[in-house]
């Protein structure tokens, strides 16, 4: 037999194992097997073919699919999809329906629409002029130490004296704290290296 | 949709991704995840790579999934970028391929050469003389012919497809696969009496 140069039976008996054949051709196949041994062996040898090498299949694993869609990215055309709009219209929805309350409770201050708006907005009021009024009276409040101090230690200077003999005494005493402190430090991690020893 | 069709074809499950419905992208992994990982086990030939590279390959095409022509077959463009990472792989390997896209001065076709001491998934298995045997006649095979095989009987690709997926007249991919059978007959001939 001349591979090289195949006949339709031959190309025939390649062909068959993959379907590729007509059930006319099938019929002519058969025959011509019937009539040749040769034919009938390579037939035979070429379905033995097709076995072995799908029983030489791997298995997938059984994860296999799930790993693939954990590992699923965020497609770009996913972002252009009206689904992934939703969210941002929800949004949009929310702070427009804040905006047009408040925007109906400034209305209210012009012309009350209902009591319930009207007292609202009076609440509003009183809370905005307390604040107003606490941030007022704490400026106040420092504004005048700061000028009682101021005219205390215009006054002469051993108040001046003994206000900066009073600061270098706290600096004096914070950093005789903080000495003391690093000095603790020392002797405890010296002790511990000796009682390891 | 799908859900009216108890067999819905791959354009409908790519479509119904495309709609939001991540599940259907998950009908189309099982139903190609066997071939694909196959082929790429065949041309790779690590199992664990292979479905590394699967896995790699789905989520290319889940990415591109917008730019997918329902005119043409869905295997075709999956193989297809399959092949193209399963190259891309070799290459990054450093394994010396012989002329992989065409054919040697005497006339003959590449030789895929492909060694590898990594351990065979046939050891374990009953078979394993055979296995070695059909590893190694495939591996022998020219590339062109290789390529061809290893779609058919691996990735389960009918010659159509193959024929869209290498650019191939129908002709030349029958011819083609014919040859290729014809050398693993010879290869494997001692398996194929009973």
């Amino acid at each position: 037999m001349d591979w090289n140069d195949p006949s339709t039976i031959d190309e025939w008996l390649y062909l068959e194992p993959d379907g590729e054949l007509t059930s006319a051709e099938l019929r002519e196949l058969d025959a011509a097997a019937a009539a040749s041994p040769e034919t009938a062996r390579t037939r035979q040898e070429l379905a033995r073919l097709s076995e072995i090498l799908d029983a030489s299949k791997i298995a997938v694993r059984p994860s296999f699919e799930a790993e693939v869609l954990a590992s699923l990215p965020p497609a770009p055309w996913s972002a252009r999809h009206p689904r992934s709009w939703w969210g941002a219209a929800a949004v949009l929805a929310v702070f427009g329906g804040a905006a047009a309350l408040l925007a109906g409770m400034s209305a209210a201050q012009l012309q009350p629409a209902s009591p319930f708006l009207a007292a609202m907005a009076a609440i509003g009021d009183l809370l905005a002029s307390s604040v107003a009024a606490g941030a007022g009276l704490i400026g106040a409040s420092w504004r005048g130490i700061g000028l009682a101090v101021g005219d205390w230690l215009g006054e002469s200077i051993p108040n001046a004296v003994a206000f900066g003999v009073f600061v270098v005494g706290v600096n004096l005493i914070l950093l005789r704290l903080l000495r003391r402190r690093s000095r603790f430090e020392v002797v405890a991690s010296e002790s511990k290296s000796t009682s390891i020893e | 949709m799908p859900s009216e069709n108890p067999t819905p074809t791959d354009a409908e499950l790519v479509a119904g991704t495309l709609s939001g419905r991540e599940d259907y992208f998950g009908d189309l992994v099982n139903r190609y995840k066997g071939p694909l990982v196959n082929y790429l086990f065949r041309m790779v030939r690590q199992p664990d790579e292979a479905h590394d590279l699967a896995q790699e390959v789905f989520i290319k095409i889940y990415r591109a999934l917008d730019r997918y022509d329902p005119q043409y077959k869905f295997s075709t463009w999956l193989f297809r970028i399959a092949q193209n990472a399963a190259i891309d792989r070799i290459r990054k390997r450093r394994i010396q391929v012989v002329s992989m896209d065409r054919p040697n001065d005497d006339g003959g076709d590449g030789v895929w050469e492909f060694p590898s001491d990594e351990p065979d998934p046939y050891r374990d298995s009953r078979n394993r003389e055979r296995g070695d045997a059909i590893q190694q006649a495939i591996d022998a095979l020219p590339w062109e012919y290789r390529e061809l095989i290893v779609m058919r009987h691996y990735g389960e690709l009918s010659y159509e497809e193959i024929a869209r997926a290498k650019d191939m007249p129908l002709g030349t991919v029958k011819n083609k696969l014919f040859r290729g059978r014809q050398m693993l007959k010879k290869s494997l001939a001692q398996y194929l009496t009973d």
